[in-house]
């Protein structure tokens, strides 16, 4: 099997919080728990799970801008975490990043054409100003933006077109690998089918790998190649879209597949949720998820499961290793 | 007669000088018990048409013609001080902002009294007593101790359970939800809206639910209004409407959803986006995206007539049969 | 053309077009600013050269009231020196250290406001610390003890040639926390929003993120708090040459000006401080109205861009 291209290993992210100066507790939010997960070439890797679960977080340490607590990254075989901000200049053109809020990831002091320049400048010094232009314009109409934007102010232009722009960005240093956090879920139904089809478009078009952070199903289930579903900074099943909905076996991806809203469903099937959401501040003993699964015993509350292969899935779940389910 | 009663409403801001009109002819029949969704994409006109039924636009807005009848009573004539009354008591509201309805200072026990105390005779105690059954029926863990929780010590989803037993502390007639799940995960979405129809079914109440998501409109409400830029463009069951949109703008949000569309290919898409009030096209709102549109189009509005079983608001309606 | 259009066409400018308080202040401070450059054209008298001025005409009362000498339209001081002529150079020299000194407080503040907030940690409390140091000693207290000491230090007549660079410094450093602060604030803000990220992801050097990404964004808290701080530059100013440590009278400023009046306010000769006192105060309201405007028409809360 071939080397993948990012490979997270044991991966920890804690965030002390601030806590009145004389106290001498020092509590932490463990946002990462233990997170190991490979990215393969060509993969558009899918991280699904409830807000506040840890998958803006791991995409960001991946992208170098939250330091690990405790476990390493490698990009394309070699350590990545750790590195100084000059070492890590070469992978930062070959990894780029989209974000959320489209209102919020564009300066709006900048104008469009200086938004775009600047990564190509900055990385690829070299360049003619002529040059610069020419990819521009070039990347722009890949995006489906018209060049004449360049301009004008991010304020300008409506949720859907800003998003454009920020994948223009990100496309503008030729990236392989993009992590792409929620860039759909600020945007109508209406434009989020045409920022989805502009994002599997230029995958195809340049063979990106891509990190997809979602937090709707339907999307994973149209879009990835593979998916991890979290839950509290872990990862608790990783396969297939296709297996997943088929057969989710992780007691919170069965949870997770039937509350989805499902379109033309005649009845309402309603979900009920034994607990209490647990806290990542103090973190459940044993599995993360024990508090609220039905199938939770004594193992469960003292013991964490690990990620093990079932045909086709990793599970970290004790039911679904002693087959209770 | 219908227990809510809203007819050719129409809400206004001025703005510069010119005059935007936020709501066109926006016109439905509520019955005790039923669920009506609103969809529509961001800035439709959603929230207007609920702030509108309460009488709570202010200004520059103001509801410039139609009226909203509740158990007979023109509402929108009403003086403040008897609409208030009508609001939160008879007519209770939900927004999608839990923090919108709670007072962050004040516990959520004491917001639920308060609340009591304004409309109805009621000692403290029996208002306690009341306040922690409510939080017992929206299944919140624990109510006695949750009553004297600041709102900032709870989850987002207990929140907004608690933001729903106030809605329910007056037994209210009718139930408007401006997206009242659109902030919380799934799961949590799933509870709340089982809690909520359940609610609905067990007393009669009445629910008007603001929703971008037809996924959740289509398994929650009997009937549905599709907004866009500020006029309903279908209006009918909504089972009928999923099954089977007749109008072009249903049709593409329908089937730019990843569920209707094959893994992996390219979605359906509807192309451009929205206009904003202030330049609306002439003619039919959306003919610029539309692949039905023809000169008639930009020509007229279309009315919102009736096809079927079902209101349209389109001039090939029955093309897309 | 079409970039005027645009500022006329924009939210701000339709604010301030409907605004009377804000059209009026600014008209005013455009006539001082005006008024003060053009001096040397416009006054009937150069009031700094010793030889215009005639001690014979000295406590003349302003010509408006019938008695006085029509040559000297609000009158002489004791040096014989025509008001309105002292007034316009005055309002010249204040408007200078003012702007000047805000300009000083700007540069320090911002930077100090701009690496405490992105860089946080040690060096934020470091400075935030010293900034609240700073103000805990009255800018008045701080300026008249440097002051005393230049003072004492060069002496008299060195002293009176420097004052208007010491009097930019003093005032120009003893205001930075202020600018540190509302900085500092903004910054705060600014770093979490996804652009800085996106930036970040880039690789762009710290130095570059801050100036170039994050400096524009915190403009406007900066832009507000100007004008306001412009107005009590001038008023410490006016305070410190009223109790003697600033501009001398040789080449007065609207502070030195009043002072110079004030002793003969009970002897009848009214008008040395009173004229120098409104202009002042015209002046400074001009400048917290157009900054109270400022504010609101700013303000993020109340201004939607559409
Ligand atoms: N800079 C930070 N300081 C402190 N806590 C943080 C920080 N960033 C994230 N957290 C916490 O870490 C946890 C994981 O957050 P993260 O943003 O990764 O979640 P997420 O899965 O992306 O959620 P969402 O779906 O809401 O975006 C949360 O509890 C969050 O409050
Ligand atoms: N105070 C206001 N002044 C001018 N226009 C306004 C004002 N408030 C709302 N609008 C406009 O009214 C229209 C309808 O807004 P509304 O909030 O009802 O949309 P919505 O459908 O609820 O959208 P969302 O899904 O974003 O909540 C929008 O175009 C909005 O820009
Ligand atoms: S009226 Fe015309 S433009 Fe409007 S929806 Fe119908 S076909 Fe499309
Ligand atoms: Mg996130
Ligand atoms: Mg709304």
């Amino acid at each position: 099997m071939t080397e993948p291209l990012v490979k997270v290993q044991d991966l920890q992210v804690h965030f002390p919080i601030q806590v009145h100066f004389l106290s001498r507790e020092k509590p932490v939010v463990h946002a990462l728990n233990g997170v190991d997960v490979e990215i393969d070439r060509g993969d558009a890797f899918c991280l699904v799970g409830e807000s506040g679960c840890g998958k803006t977080t791991l995409g960001r340490t991946i992208m170098g801008l939250v330091r690990p607590t405790v476990g390493e990254i490698s990009y394309d075989g070699e350590r990545i975490s750790g590195l100084r901000d000059q070492a890590l200049l070469p992978y930062r053109r070959r990894m780029q990043m989209i974000f959320q809020n489209p209102y919020a990831s564009l300066n709006p002091r900048m104008t469009v054409q200086q938004t775009l320049e600047e990564p190509l400048r900055f990385h690829k010094s070299e360049l003619s100003d002529a040059e610069v232009r020419e990819h521009t314009e070039n990347v722009m109409v890949s995006v489906g933006n018209d060049p004449g934007w360049g301009s004008r102010y991010p304020h300008e232009f409506s949720g859907g077109q800003r998003q454009r722009i920020s994948i223009a960005r990100a496309l503008m240093v030729d990236p392989e690998f993009i992590v792409a956090d929620e860039p759909v879920s600020a945007l109508d139904v209406s434009i989020q089918a045409q920022v989805l089809n502009l994002l599997m478009k230029v995958r195809k078009e340049r063979q990106l790998t891509y990190l997809f952070i979602t937090h709707d199903l339907s999307v994973v289930q149209h879009f990835g190649t593979r998916v991890a579903v979290m839950y509290l900074g872990t990862v608790c099943e990783m396969t297939t879209p296709k297996t997943l909905f088929a057969t989710p076996r992780h007691p919170y991806s069965q949870l997770l597949l039937s509350a989805i809203p499902k379109l033309g469903r005649k009845t309402f099937v309603p979900v009920k949720v034994p607990g209490e959401v647990p806290s990542p501040i103090d973190l459940p003993s044993g599995c993360v998820f024990h508090g609220r699964c039905r199938f939770a015993n004594e193992r469960c509350k003292s013991q964490v499961p690990e990620l093990k292969n079932y045909s086709g899935a990793q599970v970290a779940c004790h039911a679904v290793e002693e087959d209770r389910l | 007669m219908a227990l809510l009663e809203v007819r050719d409403l129409e809400v206004e801001f001025a703005m510069r000088g010119a005059r935007l009109k936020a709501l066109r002819g926006v016109s439905f029949d509520l019955d005790a018990g039923d669920r009506l969704g609103i969809v529509g994409e961001s800035g439709a006109g959603k929230s207007m048409a609920a702030y509108a039924i309460l009488n709570l636009i202010s200004e520059p807005g103001r509801i410039s013609a139609g009226s909203i009848a509740f158990d007979g009573r023109v509402l929108n004539t009403l003086p403040a001080e008897e609409m208030r009354k009508v609001r939160g008591d008879r007519i209770a509201m939900i927004f999608q902002d839990p923090m919108m309805t709670l007072n962050p200072v004040l516990t959520v026990g004491a917001q639920m009294v308060e609340c009591l105390k304004t409309h109805r005779t009621i000692s403290d105690g029996e208002a306690r007593a009341l306040s922690v059954q409510k939080l017992r029926e929206v299944a919140i863990p624990s109510p006695d101790a949750r009553f004297d929780s600041y709102p900032h010590e709870l989850s987002g989803g207990l929140r907004q359970r608690v933001v729903i037993a106030i809605a329910l502390l007056l037994d209210p007639a009718v139930i408007i939800a401006d997206e009242p799940t659109t902030a919380l995960d799934v799961t949590i979405q799933a509870e709340i809206m089982g809690l909520m129809l359940d609610l609905c079914e067990t007393r009669g109440v009445s629910l008007i639910l603001i929703t971008h998501d037809i996924a959740v409109v289509s398994e929650t409400t009997q009937r549905m209004l599709v907004m866009y830029a500020g006029r309903v463009v279908e209006q009918g069951e909504t089972r009928g409407i999923i099954a089977r949109p007749s109008h072009p703008y249903t049709r593409g949000l329908l089937q730019a959803l990843p569920q209707r569309n094959k893994p992996g290919a390219e979605l359906n898409q509807i192309p451009g986006s929205m206009p904003t009030l202030a330049e609306l096209p002439p003619g039919c709102a959306f003919h610029p995206r539309c692949a039905y549109a023809d000169d008639t189009c930009s020509g007229g509005v279309p009315a919102l007539r009736t096809l079927g079983k079902r209101l349209v608001a389109c001039h090939h309606a029955e093309r897309l049969k | 053309m079409s970039t005027l259009q645009r500022v006329w066409d924009s939210n701000f400018a339709y604010q301030f077009r409907r605004d009377p308080v804000a059209i009026c202040s600014a008209l005013v401070l455009l006539a001082f600013v005006l008024a003060a450059l053009l001096a040397p054209w416009i006054a009937p008298q150069n009031p700094y050269d010793p030889l215009q001025l005639d001690l014979m005409n000295s406590k003349e009362p302003p010509a408006f009231g019938g008695q006085g000498n029509p040559d000297f339209p609000l009158g002489t001081d004791d040096q014989g020196r025509d008001l309105l002529s002292a007034i316009l150079y005055g309002t010249g020299i204040s408007l200078l250290i003012g702007i000047f000194a805000v300009m000083l407080q700007a540069v320090i503040g911002v930077s100090i406001g701009l690496v405490a907030g992105y860089m946080g940690g040690r060096v934020d409390s470091f400075f935030m610390r010293l900034a609240d140091i700073q103000l805990s000693l009255s800018t008045l207290m701080v300026a008249i003890i440097a002051l005393a000491v230049f003072q004492a230090a060069f002496g008299p007549q060195r002293y009176e040639d420097l004052a208007i660079f010491m009097l930019i410094v003093v005032i120009g450093i003893a205001e930075w926390p202020q600018y540190a602060r509302t900085v500092r604030a903004s910054v705060l803000a600014e770093r979490e929003k996804e652009y800085v990220d996106a930036a970040r992801v880039i690789g762009l050097s710290r130095a570059r993120i801050m100036f170039r990404h994050i400096l524009p964004n915190a403009l406007t808290p900066i832009l507000v708090i100007s004008t306001v701080q412009v107005a009590n530059a001038i008023v410490s100013e006016a305070a410190l040459s009223f109790l003697g440590l600033g501009m001398p009278v040789t080449t007065p400023s609207l502070g030195s000006l009043i002072r110079s009046g004030f002793e003969f306010i009970f002897s009848g000769q009214w008008w040395i401080t009173t004229f120098p006192s409104v202009v002042l105060i015209v002046l400074i309201l001009a400048f917290n109205l157009l900054g109270d405007w400022l504010r609101d028409a700013l303000n993020p809360k109340l201004y939607k861009e559409t």
